[in-house]
């Protein structure tokens, strides 16, 4: 038998695969003997975890394996990490990698597992985990493993052991770069200011060739502006802070930290400008809050009472308009609105699709829930409640199969599975209809370079041409293709084309923002979800088509089978359905509460804001109340 | 009394930058955590095991191992297609009719092999005709059909399709493996 893959291959499938399908092909002879296997990895490759699981279990129960190489249950090992399953995972590699030559293989799938649930939120056992690992790593593992523990132990409020780590990193991987900023933060807590300023200030000047090294640069330099800010050092800020780009998500509080700066130096008409700048952006985050009022001190800072009064009372108006919507949204939230009911077919099987309308409509200007979006718990429990869904799925489709089969050994078999067969066809058509409608979509979206064809149009047909095409987009986000991110890119010569014809209508500047906030709030937000969903979406139909498919044969299978034959599985279909019957409640009790967990951190996430909102609406009223004191007063006096 | 006001709030606000600086996300309780997920995962393996289960129970009843007859596909050359599509007949009759994405070939590529039919057949003579359309990255499709002869005898039967190199030799795209 030719042996499949090595164990270092199977490392390196186990790393990639979860992550990208496309990673570069193995040239292997496989022999029929490994196609078990191998069918586990055609699953793989293709997200479809799940099915290889099974196909792996079953096949282990049924002592089909007969390799007694370890690369199937490594394999399996890292279906389980992607499915959640890190203790399972960890019981293989501990069996598995017990040898000394791999210990190396060991170690790096113990840092997998440590990651994961750090992701989790399960950090005492992501510590318990990585203790496991020892120093044979690569130089970057071991970066990773030393951030990773840096971050552990300081969650855990050791900020020196965490500094003793981070300080072993000592490269210039991104990692380490990563890691000197967190250290830098760290010092800083520790009172160690001058060491935590020196490494923001380094890494607020590195030459940055991706977008998170932009990124993470924007972030050191906002961190050692407000540092500078906090030590009345406003020259130093006002340098450092101006290094964040204007198209960050770090602009809004750097723009912030701007005007604050100017504000210590006694320059209020500056600092007033600067938050008026943060105002036209046209968002609504933490930032612009602050800069509502802090506007309106400004103004008291500059005697001029009766700004500083109009300020106050334009600031009061914003924070209730935004509390009233928050409101809203976490009623919605609390009535499910998190959830798109109406994609059944998506939910049954197993993704558990948030309803992205409500998630937009929280507040389109600054998604609100967008920090509570990219935490690693909330993906985290996403990707449970999306294995439950499909468990769930799975267990209903066995359930209706099995009555099927109880139902064959009935007085009428062929009318059962006629039946039967019956349903599976019609169910089959729909789903090759829907099938067809995502195709379509895909297609459609695929073709954005005629769409943006502008010299060959007037100027007025192309700015409309745009519009009605960011229109289809936005009403077709599910549609989104690496095509349509490609024309994204293209956005700002696009924009400027818009902006020349701008200067012919009046109206059309409004027009314009609109658009530009629409372009670039698609472009940051929703397109790589959009893409991923659309993606997701056409999977799921394959896979449900393909066990449809299979029930169909099944069924045709069954009309040929010996009645005798059948019979004498009745005694075991009985044992399983009753299984099932015990399962369902616990399982479908376990989806409401994961719902209701994910809803929770949803609506902690919102409830949060609102009480700051408050926080700032009883200084805002407290501040109306003493000029209105003040005013007052001199009257009386002058009296 | 504005500079107070303005020290508070900068000094709330550096408090919430510090916080959301280092930590992507709001800790959670970690011991009411675990057990929500040590929850869900044992619940997760116990219909994993049930699954697994069923698939053995499935099998027994629908595809015996004396009449078991399976097609797989494969690949052994390092060929780039964008998209293709097959359809199987054996006797005559359609038992897969398959369409294949990119993302799809990249899995074969990748030593994936794809169960493409599960089922009973009698024993005896049998007939496998197979028609193909792959498309290249240049947009060239490979078209053919292949006939195949295979008997069944009173065992389960295997049979692989295998993508491989066109050559003079071997002008058809695929080649017939039989496994028993």
């Amino acid at each position: 038998m030719i042996k499949l893959l090595s164990l270092s291959k199977v490392w390196f499938l186990l790393l990639l695969l979860p992550l990208t399908t496309t990673a570069a092909p193995i040239p292997v002879q496989h022999s029929f003997s490994d196609r078990i296997t191998n069918e586990a990895l055609f699953e793989l490759y293709q997200g479809h975890y799940f099915p290889a699981i099974n196909h792996l279990i079953t096949a282990r129960k049924n002592n089909s394996l007969t390799s007694d190489d370890d690369e199937y249950e490594l394999i399996l090992a890292g279906l389980y990490i992607s499915f959640g399953l890190d203790d399972e995972a960890e019981k293989i590699f501990k069996e598995r990698l017990s040898k000394s030559n791999h210990r190396k293989l060991r170690n790096q799938a113990m840092l997998l597992i440590a990651k994961l649930q750090f992701r989790h939120g399960l950090y005492e056992k992501a510590e318990k985990t990585l203790k496991k690992v020892q120093v044979q790593l690569t130089p970057e593992q071991q970066e990773e493993r030393l951030i990773l523990h840096g971050q552990l132990l300081s969650l855990r409020n050791k900020h020196r052991w965490s500094v003793a780590r981070l300080r072993k990193i000592n490269n210039n991987s991104e990692w380490a770069i990563y890691g000197r900023y967190n250290l830098a933060i760290t010092l800083i807590k520790l009172k160690d200011a001058l060491a935590g300023q020196v490494l923001l200030e380094a890494i607020g000047q590195i030459e940055a060739t991706t977008e998170d090294m932009r990124a993470l640069r924007d972030r050191a330099n906002l961190a050692l502006g407000f540092w500078f800010l906090e030590n009345k050092q406003s020259e130093d800020a006002l340098q450092v802070l101006k290094r964040i780009r204007l198209n960050s998500p770090a602009t809004s509080m750097g723009l912030l930290g701007v005007g604050w700066a100017y504000e210590q130096q006694g320059e209020y008409m500056a600092a007033i400008s600067t938050w008026q700048h943060l105002f036209k952006k046209g968002v609504s985050d933490t930032a612009v809050h602050e800069a509502k009022l802090t506007t309106a001190y400004a103004y008291l800072g500059l005697e001029s009472n009766q700004m500083a009064l109009s300020s106050f009372e334009e600031a009061i108006q914003h924070y209730n308009r935004e509390i009233t919507q928050l409101d809203t949204n976490i009623t919605a939230l609390k009535s499910g609105a998190f959830f798109n009911s109406s994609e059944t077919d998506q939910v049954q099987l197993g993704k558990a699709w948030l309803n992205w309308a409500f998630v937009q409509s929280v507040n389109p200007s600054h998604n609100a829930l967008s920090s509570i979006l990219k935490s690693h718990i909330f993906i985290s429990s996403l990707n449970d409640l999306r294995d439950l869904l499909f468990l769930n799925h799975s267990l209903k489709l066995w359930s209706s199969e099995l009555n099927t089969f109880k139902g064959f050994l009935g007085k009428s078999p062929k009318k059962s599975v006629e039946k039967m067969l019956t349903a599976l066809t019609k169910e089959s058509n729909r789903l090759l209809q829907k099938q067809q409608k995502y195709n379509q979509l895909s297609s459609r979206a695929q073709q954005p370079s005629s769409r943006l064809d502008l010299s060959t149009s007037s100027h007025l047909y192309s700015y409309r041409k745009i519009l009605f095409d960011i229109d289809i987009m936005s009403k077709n986000r599910h549609a989104a293709t690496g095509t349509e991110r490609l024309m994204l890119k293209n956005r700002q010569s696009n924009l400027s084309i818009i902006k020349h014809f701008t200067k012919e209508d009046k109206n059309s500047q409004k027009r314009y923002d609109t658009l530009e906030k629409i372009i670039q709030w698609q472009g940051e937000k929703t397109f790589e979800e959009s893409l991923s969903l659309t993606q997701n979406a056409l999977t799921d139909i394959n896979i449900k088509l393909s066990i449809v498919e299979r029930r169909k044969q099944a069924m045709l299978m069954l009309q040929q089978a010996a009645e005798s034959d059948i019979r004498a599985n009745d005694k075991l279909i009985n044992k399983n359905l009753s299984k099932i019957k015990t399962l369902q409640p616990k399982l479908n009790s376990t989806i409401s509460k994961q719902i209701a967990h994910l809803t929770e951190l949803a609506t902690h996430e919102l409830t949060t804001q609102k009480q700051r909102l408050k926080g700032y609406l009883i200084r805002a009223h407290y501040s109306v109340a003493r000029i209105h004191d003040k005013a007052l007063g001199s009257k009386e006096r002058s009296w | 009394m504005v500079k107070t006001e303005l020290t508070c709030l900068l000094f709330t606000l550096l408090i919430s930058l510090w916080v959301s600086t280092i930590y992507a996300a709001t800790p959670a309780k970690p011991s009411a955590e675990q057990l929500r997920i040590e929850g869900i995962n044992s619940l997760k393996s116990e219909i994993l095991l049930l699954n697994r289960d069923l698939s053995t129970l499935e099998q027994e009843i629908l595809y015996p191992l004396l009449s078991q007859f399976s097609i797989y596909l494969s690949t052994t050359d390092k060929l780039i297609f964008k998209h293709g599509e097959l359809t199987v007949k054996i006797d005559g009759q359609i038992v897969a009719n398959n369409r294949y994405s990119a993302k799809t070939i990249k899995a074969l590529f990748n030593d994936g092999v794809q169960h493409l039919y599960v089922g009973k057949l009698k024993p005896g003579k049998h007939q496998l005709q197979l028609s193909y359309i792959w498309v290249d990255e240049k947009n060239i499709p490979t078209q053919g059909e292949l006939t195949h002869s295979f008997i069944k005898e009173f065992q389960a039967k295997h049979i692989e399709l295998t993508i491989v190199k066109r050559d003079s030799k071997n002008p058809s795209l695929f080649r017939v493996i039989e496994w028993e």
